[in-house]
């Protein structure tokens, strides 16, 4: 596991927004983000995105208020980054597994994965940081030992919803697969951001935000 | 002077206590996934039953009457209309006939067939593939009616069209079992329904479809909230006329021509391949479960029965039906379940491992990777209620049945494992061989 870095934040997000940009410009164009037949016409993409947006409002608030400011800014950009992501992962793959109508709820349920992988990785920081001085442990120090401590139980959630995928993909016929190919995405997704993003805004978000309690 | 008397308290025997609220629990549970896979008769003559709820491939099973499959994942009836200009002289554009397809697919969200799909064939023609629920093939047709909506006086002159509309709903009076239709006006509409309310007190307004009056309440005050509830409607067309007050009219006009059943859109067998295949995961989970935590283990099993059989029954009881909507909602909060229960039991090792007692490792369990369990947990159900409120279409249904789930994995991670593991350790005792595998190896060692 690399070493957790401030400056290696920004190079964690270069990644993800080439994505995102890549993501957007083959929506923009026409040649991403298709449907089967005329299901696009069914999606609708506003309700998707207002819902993108509570599901963002809700988790930096929710983070904010049971644990501290900096964890819910940390939670919150963890959830936009991931929630786009994810988008424009699918808008990206549906080049060759076209979607169907139930596209958005896959898209944000795949905030469950984020909880999952990125809320032990941000309690198991909040803990070590309330339980060590900075002396003894910095931020960086902290945010490694936090990713090391939680990866197997991350790695063991990654396991099931992957066999709960697969089998879901495995029952019918293409369209499926291509159906629940948002959920695919979601999971890779979150387990990266777990890995690369979230210590990284932890450790910023903790050194703007943080106090030591 | 008399002796005081001593008052000896008896003992509570934990041990019996613990075996009879394990017994009871496994009682209550194997009962419910009876009733859920078999279903019951509620009288002698099997007029009234409780229907089956949990999947399972038998065809002769009720479950499919309880969690009605969708267009995805159950037989569908596929419906191909011609489509024509609303003016004459008009023309069908590729336009229209999107427009046309994005507003059937919002009217037919808004009646819940969320695996419903419309989609434009041969160029000109517009096919629909709904769920074939046997209940509301009338519904489907009227929904392809134009549907242009207004309010009018007793002489047919509208005075409100859908434009004034800001929301409109439907829903089941089970005092007569009619249906009724909600609906709530923008601030303009407002003013015009209670004065023209005001002007008929006493008369009767016409609710117009198409040029056709449909309905013909009475007035007896002038309606000045903005916001009314039409009763005596039935469950087909009160579901079709207010989807067509929430959207308005289509822009072309349909003429069915063919009617005919088809295939599930996700493949011939993906009902019972997907009731397998779900079924293969629970058992390669459970069997990790048993050899990793062993009692614990068999205790999660338990956990996750109870999960399966009380999410099951919420989705049916909610009409969510058989689709990868809910199957998602299901299994979603299963695994968020399984989830939990690996960091609660994963914890519990670790401590074992150290040499902690079982009691102490439980506690510690709770209070640390327990809680976090309970916080993604407790975030969820939040976000779903939320969505619930501000989305009336696709996700906002879809929440419902997953924030059921959810609620369910909340109760099991917060009350019912707390009971099982106590029991368990009072029936079974405290060594820790029962609750982690390799104990024994690491203590000869």
């Amino acid at each position: 596991m690399s070493n957790v870095s401030i400056k290696s934040a920004p190079k964690a997000l270069y990644l993800s927004l080439l994505v995102i940009a890549a993501g957007i410009a083959v929506a923009l164009a026409g040649i991403g983000l298709k449907f089967l037949g005329s299901a696009r016409e069914m999606v609708a993409f506003d309700a998707l995105y207002i819902a993108m947006a509570v599901t963002v409002a809700i988790t930096f608030i929710f983070g904010a208020i049971r644990y501290s400011l900096a964890v819910g800014i940390t939670l919150g950009v963890v959830a936009l980054h991931d929630q786009l992501l994810t988008l424009a992962v699918v808008a990206l793959v549906s080049i060759a597994l076209p979607q169907t109508v139930v596209m958005p709820v896959l898209v944000i349920f795949s905030i469950v994965f984020t909880y999952c992988q990125s809320w032990p990785v941000i309690r198991a920081m909040h803990e070590l940081r309330t339980a060590n001085s900075t002396r003894e442990m910095d931020n960086e120090q902290i945010a490694t030992a936090a990713v090391r401590q939680t990866a197997g139980l991350r790695l063991a959630a990654v396991i099931v919803a992957a066999l709960l995928i697969v089998a879901g993909a495995v029952s019918g016929n293409a369209a499926l697969v291509g159906a629940l190919m948002p959920l695919a995405a979601g999971l890779i997704v979150s387990f990266y951001s777990s890995v690369c993003i979230t210590p990284h805004l932890w450790v910023l978000s903790a050194a703007r935000f943080g106090k030591r309690k | 002077m008399a002796k005081p008397v001593k008052q000896t308290k008896k003992p509570i025997n934990s041990k019996a206590v613990a075996a009879v609220t394990l017994a009871v629990l496994l009682v209550l549970t194997l009962a419910a996934a009876y009733v859920g896979v078999r279903g019951m008769n509620l009288d002698n003559q099997g007029l009234y039953k409780l229907l089956a709820w949990i999947p399972t491939p038998s065809h002769s099973s009720t479950w499919r009457q309880a969690l009605v499959p969708g267009a995805d994942l159950g037989e569908n009836l596929v419906q191909t209309y011609a489509a024509a200009p609303v003016a004459e002289g008009g023309e069908v554009t590729e336009d229209l006939l999107k427009q046309t397809v994005s507003k059937m697919g919002r009217r037919l969200a808004f009646g819940g067939w969320n695996s419903a799909q419309a989609e434009v064939v041969e160029g000109n023609k517009i096919r629909l593939t709904l769920p074939n629920d046997g209940t509301h093939d009338h519904a489907f047709e009227m929904m392809a009616q134009r549907g242009d909506f207004a309010f009018a006086a007793p002489d047919g002159t509208p005075f409100l069209t859908w434009e004034n509309v800001k929301a409109a709903n439907y829903g089941l009076n089970p005092q007569d079992n009619s249906y009724a239709i909600g609906f709530q006006l923008d601030s303009a509409g407002k003013q015009i329904f209670a004065d023209k309310t005001a002007e008929l007190i006493g008369q009767s307004m016409q609710l117009m479809i198409d040029g056709t009056a449909v309905a013909n309440p009475g007035i007896n005050q002038a309606l000045t909230e903005g916001m009314a509830s039409l009763p005596g409607f039935n469950n087909e067309n009160s579901v079709a006329y207010a989807s067509m007050m929430q959207y308005g009219p289509l822009p072309l006009v349909l003429t069915l021509e063919s009617s005919e059943s088809g295939a599930p859109l996700f493949g011939a067998n993906v009902q019972n391949t997907v009731i397998w295949a779900l079924a293969a995961v629970v058992l390669l989970v459970s069997l990790y479960f048993l050899f990793t935590y062993r009692l614990g283990g068999l205790i999660a099993v338990w956990l996750m029965g109870i999960q399966l059989v009380a999410a099951y029954f919420l989705a049916a009881l909610a009409r969510s039906g058989f689709t990868v909507a809910t199957l998602l909602a299901v299994w979603g909060s299963f695994g968020l379940l399984v989830y939990a229960l690996l960091l609660l039991y994963r914890s519990m090792k670790s401590d074992l491992d150290r040499g902690r007692a079982i009691r102490q490792s439980v506690k510690d369990a709770y209070a640390g990777p327990g809680k976090v369990a309970i916080d993604v947990l407790a975030a969820l159900l939040l976000l779903a209620v939320i969505l619930i409120i501000v989305d009336h279409q696709q996700i906002g249904a879809f929440m419902r049945t997953f924030a059921l789930g959810v609620l369910v994995d909340l109760v099991l991670m917060g009350i019912v494992i707390r009971i099982l593991m106590g029991s368990a350790i009072n029936l079974f005792g405290t060594n820790s061989a029962l609750y982690t595998s390799g104990s024994k190896k690491r203590e000869a060692a």
